[in-house]
């Protein structure tokens, strides 16, 4: 089974506040684990295929656990996969914990080597971190290129296709056993040349993570921002025919309200389908299994 | 003048469910005079409410004016700026007045936020009309109705503490400091290590820029246990506070920047621990929660500050 765990589901800069606190307001952060059929399962043991997904503010949310097992103790390895290099997908990761201890190994992929260090470097630079640096931070960082045909990560198999975005944005598919799980954060549907390569993607797909940032009165007027409309992510998850779609990047401006509605919206539009809609939470569990 | 909390939490912002009461966007404040003139501290992730509300009013026409303030240029203070809605609408005027970062102008530092790697749309194309005032710690500076006074903090690099005077009335602001007996951490103190001749010097220079205030806002981002170990991260205390707070004869004090781990009950009890050494003190102490509106000054008599 894989176990899906959502500590930040906003889209753009963090939202906290009462407003949005039953969704939450943690900009993306998704935490993978793999587990082998009859296993407890509640605890990740350091053997478990296990990765993370954009390095959003709920990191700082996620740290909390690691940091009472191998990674408080310096003995931690960790796998983070980044869609991008917009702040949203990389802002907490100047306040990870993990990062301040010795021995921790932490590797970053992303679509280029290059456009990793240096978003990585820039983070920590003197003038925007107390760190003064990079060569600062006390764990080991490595940097790696994501292979779009086929790579292993972590006990994952994990392809890739890129969105349509503004700059390089990538979407993931990992697989662990007979069970999958697709990432797409940032993309905008309309091209149908990329849509079809995202769909081919996520077909056979248990579980489909999916940006669906705007209402569909906010998308009308804003072709080219990058963003789907919750609608027009369920297009895509019917397509694909996916046993479950989670909505997520939740547009800043939105209250709990709101993300109500556009989540009952977006259910009535697979009613009758084999899909199952979801609207992302901060905290929330899914396992595929 | 009044002065209006967006954002208290330090460091990172944060969303949780047992923190709605303080809330989780990093430094924002806001003041403003009488006569309707606007002065911002900080573009942490509350700027991006602020401007929400601000676009209610004349910037939304384009007609807005602001000065900006920026303590320093950590991310928890300016990560709010790309989400900042009056930069977007033509007609509206800031003038953002800095120290700079490691030698850095503001405006490139703003920028590099900006690039296009991370962020869609550049600094250089907002709408906004944007000017610049750079000064060196312990510059005084007039803008507009407002008279400020500026003094190095303890932090790492250069950040900086304002005395900020309008409408009579007195705020001085210390986003981020460290408790200077323990380390030396801002750019030209000198060196780590401590040094009790520099230390005494120090501390009346921060008494003397807050001395008399109305209200005087700290950095209380850890607890008395918490803080050992962690004197380089720079940040203090409630002691430190109240220390400060006695040499500068205030008697209103407001803890600030409160660690993204405190929970709603951290914050409290910090709060009640600020009362506890305070008691029999001409001292009030308040804990600053998202959304709160005081009235300084002369003013304040007719209106009491009040939680929402
Ligand atoms: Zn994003
Ligand atoms: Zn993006
Ligand atoms: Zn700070
Ligand atoms: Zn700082």
């Amino acid at each position: 089974m894989i176990r899906v765990r959502f500590w930040g589901t906003r889209g753009s800069i963090a939202s906290p506040g009462r407003a949005t606190q039953r969704y939450g307001g943690n900009t993306p952060c998704v935490e993978v684990v793999g587990f082998q059929m009859g296993e407890p399962g509640a605890a990740v043991r350091s053997d478990n295929p296990h990765l993370i997904l954009d390095g959003g503010t709920g990191l700082a949310t996620l740290q909390t656990t690691l940091m009472s097992g191998p990674w408080g103790r310096g003995q931690g390895e960790l796998h983070l996969l980044l869609s991008h290099y917009h702040w949203d997908h990389l802002i907490g990761i100047p306040f990870f914990r993990p990062m301040f201890v010795k021995g921790n190994r932490i590797v970053f992929y992303g679509s280029s080597i290059e456009d990793l260090r240096s978003s990585i470097e820039r983070l920590f630079t003197s003038v925007y971190s107390p760190l003064k640096g990079a060569e600062n931070v006390a764990a080991d960082l490595k940097y790696r290129q994501v292979e779009p045909d086929g790579m292993d990560v972590a006990g994952f198999q994990v392809r890739a296709a890129e969105n349509r975005h503004l700059g390089t944005a990538l979407s993931f598919r990992l697989q662990y056993g007979a069970h999958v799980v697709c990432y797409t954060p940032d993309h905008e549907s309309g091209d149908r040349e990329v849509d079809a390569k995202l769909v081919a993607l996520a077909r056979g797909a248990q579980l489909w993570i999916l940006e669906a940032q705007y209402t569909a009165e906010e998308r009308r007027g804003r072709d080219s921002w990058g963003h789907n409309s919750h609608l027009q992510a369920v297009r895509l998850a019917l397509e694909a025919g996916v046993g479950m779609v989670v909505l997520f990047h939740h547009d800043p401006a939105h209250d709990d309200g709101i993300l109500d509605r556009m989540g009952l919206e977006a259910s009535e539009m697979a009613a009758g389908t084999r899909t199952q809609v979801l609207m992302a939470r901060d905290g929330m569990v899914v396992d595929v299994e | 003048m009044e002065l209006t909390v967006y954002g208290a939490r330090g460091s990172y912002p944060i969303a949780r469910r047992d923190q709605v009461r303080y809330g989780g966007n990093t430094t924002c404040l806001h003041f403003r005079t009488r006569s309707g003139q606007d002065l911002i501290l900080d573009g942490g992730t509350g700027i991006r409410v602020l401007g929400n509300e601000m676009m209610q009013r004349e910037y939304a026409e384009g007609q807005g004016e602001a000065y900006i303030l920026v303590g320093h240029t950590h991310w928890d203070h300016i990560m709010g700026f790309p989400f900042f809605e009056p930069f977007y609408r033509e007609g509206n005027r800031f003038v953002v007045v800095s120290a700079g970062q490691a030698g850095v102008h503001i405006r490139d530092i703003l920028s590099g936020q900006q690039a296009v790697l991370h962020f869609p749309v550049s600094f250089e194309h907002l709408q906004a009309h944007r000017e610049y005032l750079q000064f060196k710690p312990g510059d005084h500076l007039t803008l507009g109705e407002f008279r400020l006074e500026t003094v190095q903090l303890n932090h790492p690099g250069m950040t900086v503490g304002y005395r900020v005077e309008a409408d009579d009335g007195v705020v001085t602001v210390y986003t981020d400091t460290a408790r200077v007996r323990e380390v030396r951490l801002g750019d030209g103190m000198g060196g780590l290590e401590p040094d009790a001749g520099f230390s005494r010097g120090y501390l009346e220079q921060l008494a003397h820029c807050a001395r008399g205030a109305d209200v005087l806002v700290y950095d209380t981002n850890y607890l008395e246990h918490e803080i050992l170990g962690w004197y380089h991260f720079g940040h203090s205390t409630v002691e430190d506070a109240l220390e400060i707070a006695r040499m500068a004869q205030v008697n209103r004090l407001v803890l600030f920047h409160h660690d993204p781990e405190h929970s709603d009950t951290v914050v409290e009890e910090k709060l009640a621990l600020a009362r506890d050494l305070s008691r029999g003190e001409p001292l009030t102490v308040e804990a600053a929660a998202e959304g709160w509106r005081l009235v300084v000054g002369p003013d304040a008599g007719s209106q009491k500050g009040a939680k929402p």
